[in-house]
C-alpha cells in the first residue's frame, strides 16, 4: 500500500460503503459522487467493496455472468494500460470552454490591432505611415503629407527602409512602362492612398 | 442520476486522463464481457486474452465516446468486433451460423443466441453461484430481501422502493447496502476471494 492510500475507521468505512452501494445504483448526488470516487482511488478496502457489490449484482441477475469472474483480468488490463498513452477527450476539456473563448477573443483583437498598426500603414504607402518613424528618418526619407492626411496614432510604427525602397522602385518601374498593363491600376491605387 | 450516469462519471474521469477510473469500469463489466465472449470463443484461454484486448481497444477509443449510448452497449460492440478480429487473425472465420449471429449481435445483445460453449467447470460454478445467491437471499430479513429484489431484479429506483415499502429513502439505501454485503459474503469463498483482498 502506498502512502497515499488510506484506510478508514469502521464507522467511516461503513458509511462510505453505503454511499458506494447507492452510487452503483445511480442514487447518489453528483457532488457526493465525486468525493466518493476520489476516496475509492485512495482506499483499497473501499475498492474491495466496489468489486464485491458488482459481483453480488451480477450474481443476482445472472449466475452464468457471475461465474465468469476472471480474477486476474483487471490487473492484466491495468498493467497493459501502464504503457498506453493517456487519451484525452476534447469533450472532457469542456470545463475550459470559457477560457478558450476568452483566448480566442484576445487572439482576434490582437490580430486586428496588428493589422491596423503595422499592415495598413504599409499598404497605404510611404506618404502616410512613417510620420514618427525613426527608421525612415534615419534613412533620409522625408514623407510629404497630402492635404487632409494628418498622421494618426496608427502611423507611429517604424517602417523598414528596404520596404520604402521597394515601393519607390515599384512606382518608378510602373511609370516607365516596364509593366504597362498594370501601370494604370498601380497609379490609381497610389492615388487613392494619397 | 441513474446507473448510466454513474458509468458516465467514470468515463469522463478516464477522458480527463484518470486510468484508475477505467480499471473500475473493467472491474464492473469484466464478467459480462467474459460471459459474452465465452459464448463466441471456444478456447477458455483465448477468452481472457480477447476480453483484455477488447478492454484495451475500448480504452483507446474512449476519448471519442460521447455517451450517446450506455457505456456497456458501446463496450459490447467493441467486444463483438474484437472477437471477429480474433477469428480473422487466426486465419479462420467464425462458423457460418455464428458469423451471421455476430453481425446481428453487433446491434443488439438480444440477437446473440449463440450456443453455449461453457465448460463443465463453468457450468458447475454457475450452479454453485446460483445456489449461494439463493441461500443468501433466503437468509436475509424480509425487509432487506424485498429491497434488494425490487432494486436488482425489478430495477426500481430508491424512491419507488421507498413508496412500495412505505419507508424513507435513506432506509431503502441502508437495506440495499446490507443485503449486498450479505450476498457478497456468501459468494466470497466460492469465487476464491478473501474479505480484505480484491476479487
Amino acid at each position: 500500500m502506498t502512502s497515499t492510500q488510506k484506510i478508514a475507521g469502521p464507522a467511516e468505512a461503513e458509511a462510505s460503503s453505503e454511499l458506494l452501494s447507492a452510487w452503483l445504483d445511480g442514487e447518489l448526488e453528483p457532488a457526493r459522487a465525486g468525493a466518493l470516487l476520489d476516496r475509492l482511488k485512495r482506499d483499497p478496502n473501499l475498492l474491495v467493496q466496489f468489486e464485491a457489490f458488482n459481483v453480488a449484482g451480477d450474481a443476482m441477475r445472472s449466475h452464468e455472468v457471475a461465474a465468469c469472474h476472471a480474477p486476474g483480468l483487471v490487473r492484466r488490463v491495468g498493467r497493459a494500460l501502464e504503457t498506453e498513452p493517456t487519451g484525452l477527450s476534447p469533450g472532457a476539456l469542456s470545463g475550459s470552454k470559457v477560457r478558450r473563448h476568452v483566448a480566442t477573443g484576445i487572439t482576434v483583437v490582437a490580430a486586428a490591432a496588428m493589422l491596423v498598426v503595422f499592415v495598413l500603414p504599409q499598404l497605404r504607402g510611404p506618404d502616410v505611415a512613417p510620420q514618427a518613424g525613426g527608421a525612415v528618418a534615419a534613412a533620409g526619407h522625408v514623407p510629404d503629407k497630402g492635404p487632409g492626411k494628418a498622421a494618426g496614432p496608427n502611423t507611429l510604427a517604424a517602417r523598414s527602409p528596404q520596404l520604402d525602397a521597394y515601393f519607390r522602385a515599384h512606382r518608378e518601374l510602373a511609370a516607365t512602362g516596364v509593366m504597362p498593363s498594370a501601370a494604370a491600376y498601380i497609379r490609381s491605387s497610389g492615388e487613392q492612398d494619397r | 442520476m441513474n446507473e448510466r450516469d454513474a458509468d458516465w462519471q467514470l468515463v469522463t474521469r478516464v477522458q480527463r486522463g484518470d486510468k484508475q477510473a477505467y480499471e473500475l469500469l473493467v472491474s464492473k463489466y469484466q464478467r459480462r464481457i467474459t460471459r459474452l465472449l465465452s459464448r463466441i470463443i471456444r478456447d477458455p484461454s483465448d477468452i481472457e486474452d480477447v476480453a483484455q484486448d477488447a478492454f484495451i481497444k475500448a480504452y483507446r477509443a474512449l476519448p471519442s465516446f460521447r455517451g450517446e449510448s450506455a457505456f456497456y452497449t458501446w463496450l459490447y460492440r467493441i467486444a463483438i468486433n474484437t472477437a471477429k478480429n480474433h477469428f480473422a487473425a487466426q486465419g479462420r472465420r467464425a462458423p457460418t451460423r455464428m458469423a451471421t449471429e455476430l453481425e446481428d449481435a453487433e446491434n443488439s445483445e438480444d440477437a446473440l443466441v449463440l450456443r453455449d460453449v461453457a465448460t463443465p467447470d463453468a457450468v458447475l460454478l454457475s450452479k454453485q453461484v446460483g445456489e449461494a445467491v439463493n441461500r443468501a437471499i433466503e437468509r436475509l430479513p424480509e425487509d432487506l430481501r424485498t429491497a434488494i429484489v425490487l432494486r436488482e431484479l425489478e430495477g426500481m429506483s430508491y424512491d419507488e422502493i421507498a413508496n412500495a415499502m412505505n419507508c424513507p429513502v435513506g432506509t431503502v439505501r441502508s437495506r440495499i447496502f446490507r443485503a449486498r454485503e450479505a450476498i457478497a459474503a456468501e459468494l466470497r469463498p466460492l469465487l476464491g476471494t478473501r474479505e480484505d483482498r480484491r476479487w
